[in-house]
């Protein structure tokens, strides 16, 4: 049986129902009798109860998940505030319309030198953060891409100190209203690191030029007195040895001795620097061929010291052939010098992989005790004493040399008894192997007619 | 044979010998520059060709000797002999002019230049002058043509052989002025003095009319003698000349 409503309800009905929200329609007889409306208006005042009850329901669902929703808006205003404030890259908020700024964080502030107190509400002109023309840059990139990423800007600070500026922008709505986020590192340390870097590396590259060419006209240079000095010691030697007691014949035989070590010397170190400043561009070139024409220049070497050679099929690489056909010479021309007890036997083989081929130069011979493995490729380090293996040290140095101009590297796995391996590498050619396949020719003193005639007159 | 005819010969076998031996003394040299290898090899091929060419002249000296009047075979000889002269010719230019530009470029069409040369010249020989008989005359053999059109070959010669070795030759002697070493100053002046006199001389004995003298003949084979010996001197100085100048050999 349903109860009769209360007076508050009936208000509280009528109320919502006098401004449309809530009503029932009920059907009445004609001249109906007082119980008949009484009843009727019960009912409908029933029915709009429940109808209300309804909706309070679903007010307090709305209600909670609105305080719910307000929750989370506020934590993640507090996390952005915390975010905003703690970060170590420099934020602000401004408005995109007139650049004034509404929010900073300290690091932003420490950049520019600022205080909330005195720079909320103010422009970045009016501050003195930038010069004009940059910030319309940034500006009118925010407004027409909706972001900039990674401008460097240039900034005097209040001390007079030039300081280089990393600007990222983002566009977004505040309030409805247009605004920037903007992010800035300080990028003055790293420039400064930047720029050191570079002019060391300028130096450095001037220094090297500077030592490859005095190291080229010292020894091209050295060469004539050199050559009188040695003449005459020879003529002296030929024409007054009988004259000349045993100890004068001795110490003559000892000055011709270094005179001709020296010439060697100077001859190997103008070719070790002919490698920078002779070297051709590389180009598509048959390793195979490079190799065969260092056998034929060793032809007598490796037929004098019964020596074996086998290779494989050997890939196109990218070379100045001259140099590459000289790196095999000087390994393999070592590995009959330092034989073993055995009869020299030396393998080359070669795979490509990531770009580059492989080499590898094995042979039987004394080996290399791993601690010399670096020392071996430095210019004039000799690991044996001159009178058991001629030479003066130059040929591995020289080997280095050449592999790295062309963008390659060398180095050695060997045991002392066991012979070594030696591995170098060369940038492989591109497929169809052409001879517009080129890489840039390595920078270097330009060649002289004085040059050329020094080899070929 | 006459004395002097003998003494020419010999003066010729020597100066052919002394180019042969200087060829193979040249290949001792050890490049390790394929392009320095190819302008050295040219300068050999040089010395080489100017051996075979005097040889060649020698076998045609034994078959005047002999009186063996082959019309083929003395066509043969005269146009083996123009192509081994144009190849040295090809050898010596293309060394210097490696030596001036350091480029390999202008083998080819240095070798084009020459092979057109031996071309125009063989052409010449056989469709316009018509060799039709050999001459015997003091030792040595020439040809009798059976046309009357001017004798071209002394012109030819001297345009496109002699004057591009003299041009070549002093281009080579200013390098003297460029480089520091005595060494090479001394070989620059001793090869290039001696080019310039050997090929200048025919020109200029063709100029004070010296050509058809008998004593010329033999003057011009001494020269070409005198001038071998300097040259191999450049590369491989007696001990005296060692002593004085302070040079080494090669």
């Amino acid at each position: 049986m349903k109860r009769s409503p209360t007076f508050d309800e009936i208000f509280e009905v009528m109320g919502a129902a006098s401004v449309g929200d809530l009503f029932a329609r009920v059907s009445l007889p004609r001249n109906p009798s007082p119980e008949t409306i009484e009843t009727k208006l019960a009912i409908a005042l029933n029915l709009l109860l429940d109808d209300l009850a309804f909706r309070n329901d679903g007010l307090v669902g709305k209600n909670k998940e609105l305080e719910i929703a307000n929750k989370t808006l506020r934590d993640s205003e507090e996390r952005f505030n915390v975010v905003f404030r703690a970060s170590p890259v420099g934020l602000a908020l401004a408005r995109l319309q007139d650049g004034r700024l509404l929010d900073f964080n300290p690091v932003f502030g420490q950049i520019f030198g600022l205080t909330r107190e005195n720079a909320i509400g103010k422009t970045s002109v009016e501050l003195g953060m930038m010069a004009t023309g940059a910030r319309s840059r940034i500006v009118d990139e925010v407004r027409e891409k909706g972001s900039v990423s990674n401008v460097e800007v240039t900034h005097t600070d209040r001390n007079g100190e030039k300081r280089f500026l990393l600007f990222s922008a983002e566009r977004i709505l505040v309030n409805d209203d247009p605004c920037s986020l903007t992010a800035v590192i300080d990028i003055t340390e790293r420039k400064q690191v930047e720029q050191r870097l570079l002019k060391a590396n300028q130096e450095l590259a001037e220094s090297n030029k500077e030592l490859e060419q005095f190291a080229y006209v010292a020894s091209h240079d050295l060469q004539e007195p050199l050559r009188m000095v040695s003449s005459y010691m020879q003529l002296l030697e030929t024409r007054y040895k009988e004259k000349l007691d045993s100890d004068a014949q001795e110490f003559i035989g000892f000055a011709v001795d270094g005179a001709v070590r020296m010439q060697r010397l100077i001859h190997d170190l103008l070719a070790f620097s002919r490698v920078g400043t002779r070297g051709r561009s590389p180009q598509a070139v048959d390793s195979g061929a490079a190799l065969t024409d260092a056998l034929q220049n060793l032809k007598m070497t490796i037929e004098g010291e019964k020596a074996i050679v086998i290779f494989d099929d050997l890939p196109v690489v990218m070379a100045d052939k001259d140099q590459l056909t000289q790196v095999f010479q000087n390994l393999i021309s070592n590995a009959i010098k330092f034989k073993g007890k055995r009869r020299p036997s030396i393998s080359i083989n070669a795979q490509i992989s990531s770009g580059f081929a492989e080499f590898k130069v094995v042979d039987n011979g004394i080996g290399i005790d791993p601690k010399h493995a670096e020392r071996i490729f430095v210019i004039f380090q000799r690991l044996h004493p001159r009178e058991k293996y001629e030479g003066t040290g130059i040929g591995l140095a020289i080997c280095k040399k050449i592999v790295e101009r062309h963008g390659g590297r060398i180095w050695v796995e060997s045991e002392l008894g066991k012979g070594s391996t030696f591995h170098f590498t060369f940038p492989t050619a591109p497929e169809p192997w052409s001879a517009d396949a080129k890489i840039p020719k390595t920078e270097g003193a330009a060649e002289t007619i004085e040059d050329r005639a020094s080899r070929l007159i | 044979m006459s004395p002097t005819a003998l003494f020419t010969q010999i003066v010729i076998l020597a100066t052919g010998s002394l180019c042969l031996y200087i060829a193979f003394q040249l290949g001792k040299r050890q490049l390790t520059d394929s392009d320095d290898r190819l302008a050295w090899s040219a300068f050999r091929i040089w010395w080489l060709a100017l051996g075979v060419n005097i040889a060649l002249g020698t076998v045609e000296t034994w078959m005047a000797l002999s009186d063996i009047n082959n019309l083929t075979a003395h066509i043969i000889l005269t146009l083996l002999s123009t192509l081994v002269l144009c190849v040295a010719l090809w050898g010596l230019l293309y060394y210097l002019v490696y030596l001036f530009t350091g480029n390999r470029f202008w083998a080819r069409p240095l070798a084009g230049f020459y092979g057109l040369v031996f071309l125009s010249l063989a052409a010449y020989l056989l469709f316009v002058l018509r060799p039709v008989g050999v001459i015997h005359e003091n030792g040595t053999s020439s040809l009798q043509y059976g046309s009357d059109a001017p004798d071209l070959n002394i012109l030819i010669v001297a345009l496109f052989i002699l004057l591009p070795q003299i041009l070549a030759a002093l281009a080579y002697f200013s390098l003297f002025f460029r480089v520091k070493d005595r060494v090479q100053k001394y070989r620059v002046l001793l090869v290039s003095l001696s080019i310039l006199i050997w090929f200048s001389s025919p020109l200029v004995a063709f100029g004070l009319g010296w050509s058809e003298l008998p004593w010329w003949s033999l003057a011009s084979r001494v020269l070409g003698l005198a001038a071998v010996f300097v040259i191999y001197w450049a590369y491989y100085p007696p001990t005296f000349i060692q002593r004085h100048l302070g040079v080494a050999g090669i």
